[in-house]
């Protein structure tokens, strides 16, 4: 009796020391559990401690029209339409740094890409349209010193032309913030898959470099001249190098005149553009900004460009934003543009085939010419914005629809090329 | 001298007396200069046309946009 009564006891006791002993561990675990609630609630931030992410749709529909393709020697149509959505995002890290991405798609069509197989009977249309896909990104900081810097990449792809390019640049800001300066480089690099005319692909290497160079560095100066007026200033030197022909565009020489309707002729005489490996550009430009009144702003820009080619040209534009609610802007503009021509641009049948010269172009984007375009904006940004809605990303945010902007313009070359395009961009904050 | 260093000189002139002409603004005094309007860049719906007029003129860039690369643009 005393025996099993012991025995009883010290079972009894085990469960005992057996449930005391769980319960401690799960009073600890509680206490554990408790204590990594505490912290959370401690270092757990609010939605409203994380700053906005912006995210801008964008979208453009562009459409072309002209009488002069490179591609058919100078003479053609130039008929071209392209719509491109992107997206531009903006995500703050802190409070000093922040991401900027920026990628999208061009689709185009184009009748004179079309025509690369212009002398062939039995035309396919599989050049006629063609995608671009892009992708940028930028990293960029404010140090505690008030200076910037910010780090960029990006790349590019499309059927016949593969790009990527790497920069970065550093800002120098006065302690007053009244002026900047700001230096940035930029190394840009296109492989091509050489397509020529198809009359012209008889197993020669017309160019010798498949590969196109940019380098780019600029310098710019931002100033503050009084309470409504600041300006920048900006110049740049851009260094290309390598393949700068296009090599699908056709030149004809002063040989093809006499068959100019005549494509059994002008087959065995078209010619692959061939552009010097080398061109130096210089644009320098002025941008002056003007506080007119509470309706009205002045916006202005000015560039002049010299180039290696021979191009010299002067751009200018002027923009009105007009304050006409505290939610809607309008703004009209206009643009100008005059250049001279390239040294290497020949008209159709202009380059003497009897000397031919050691470079030609037949596009009109290189030759004399001026052109103007003039459109409007709309901008419609409510300060509460459109609507809100429950943020996808972030509990407890709210996300909203901030603006609404539409801008659509025309544009006219003097030789004849024509274009018009609208864009629409739609803010939110996530 | 030939003209293009002439041309040269009185764009770098003219801005240097435009900025000589300037005051100091306060960080208060800024309200103007702050407006969204006022900003000295190309907005983001203007970088489609920056492109455009970068493929069909022979001159581009010193305005953030494309000076070289990508597709079939000189």
């Amino acid at each position: 009796m005393r025996m099993q009564l012991r025995t009883l006891l010290s079972v009894i006791a085990l469960i005992c020391v057996t449930f005391a002993a769980n319960a401690q561990s799960i009073k600890n675990s509680i206490d554990d559990k408790q204590e990594e609630k505490r912290k959370k609630v401690k270092t757990k931030k609010s939605p409203a401690d994380f700053k906005d992410t912006e995210v801008n749709f964008l979208l453009n529909y562009y459409d072309q029209d002209g009488d002069h393709s490179p591609v058919t020697g100078g003479r053609g149509t130039e008929e071209l339409s392209n719509v491109a959505p992107s997206f531009v995002v903006h995500v703050p890290l802190d409070s000093l740094s922040g991401l900027d991405l920026n990628f999208g798609v061009d689709v185009y069509s184009s009748a004179s890409t079309d025509n690369i197989d212009y002398f062939d009977i039995n035309k396919s249309s599989a050049s006629s349209k063609d995608a671009r896909s892009h992708i940028n990104a930028a990293y960029s900081r404010q140090l505690q010193s008030g200076n910037a810097y910010s780090i960029l990449g990006g790349a590019s792809v499309e059927y016949d032309v593969t790009s990527y390019h790497a920069g970065g640049s550093y800002t120098f800001n006065s302690k007053d913030n009244n002026r900047s300066v700001t230096i940035d480089g930029m190394f840009m690099n296109d492989t091509w898959n050489l397509l020529y005319p198809t009359e012209l692909r008889t197993g020669q290497e017309w160019l010798k470099d498949d590969v196109r160079t940019t380098l780019k560095f600029g310098l710019s100066y931002s100033q503050v001249i009084n309470k409504r007026l600041q300006a920048l200033f900006s110049a740049e030197v851009v260094s290309q190098s390598g393949l700068l022909s296009t090599p699908f565009h056709r030149v004809f020489f002063s040989d093809a005149l006499p068959f100019a309707n005549d494509n059994n002729e002008l087959r065995s005489r078209s010619h692959v553009e061939m552009l010097d490996d080398k061109r130096l550009k210089i644009p320098i430009s002025m941008r002056w900004n003007y506080y007119l009144n509470d309706f009205m702003r002045l916006k202005t820009f000015y560039r002049f460009y010299t180039d290696s080619w021979g191009i010299t040209a002067h751009t200018a534009s002027i923009e009105l934003p007009m304050m006409v609610s505290q939610s809607v802007i309008v703004s009209p503009f206009f643009r100008y543009h005059t250049q001279t021509a390239a040294d290497d641009f020949y008209e159709f049948g202009q380059a003497d085939a009897t000397n031919v010269p050691e470079f030609y172009t037949s596009d009109y984007d290189l030759s004399d010419l001026s052109s103007y375009k003039i459109g409007v904006g709309f901008q419609y940004s409510p300060v509460s914005g459109i609507g809100n809605f429950k943020s996808p990303f972030r509990k407890k945010k709210i996300a909203q629809f901030k603006s609404i902007g539409l801008r659509t313009a025309y544009y006219d070359r003097s030789d004849g090329l024509n274009a018009w395009l609208v864009s629409l961009d739609f803010g939110f904050t996530f | 001298m030939s003209r293009r260093r002439i041309k040269l000189l009185a764009l770098a002139l003219l801005a240097s007396v435009g900025m000589s002409s300037c005051v100091s603004v306060k960080a208060y005094q800024k309200a103007y200069l702050n407006d969204k309007e006022m900003a000295l860049q190309a907005k983001k719906l203007e970088m489609y046309e920056t492109n455009f007029q970068a493929y069909r003129e022979g001159a581009a860039g010193a305005n953030g946009g494309k000076s070289g690369g990508g597709c079939g643009c000189n």
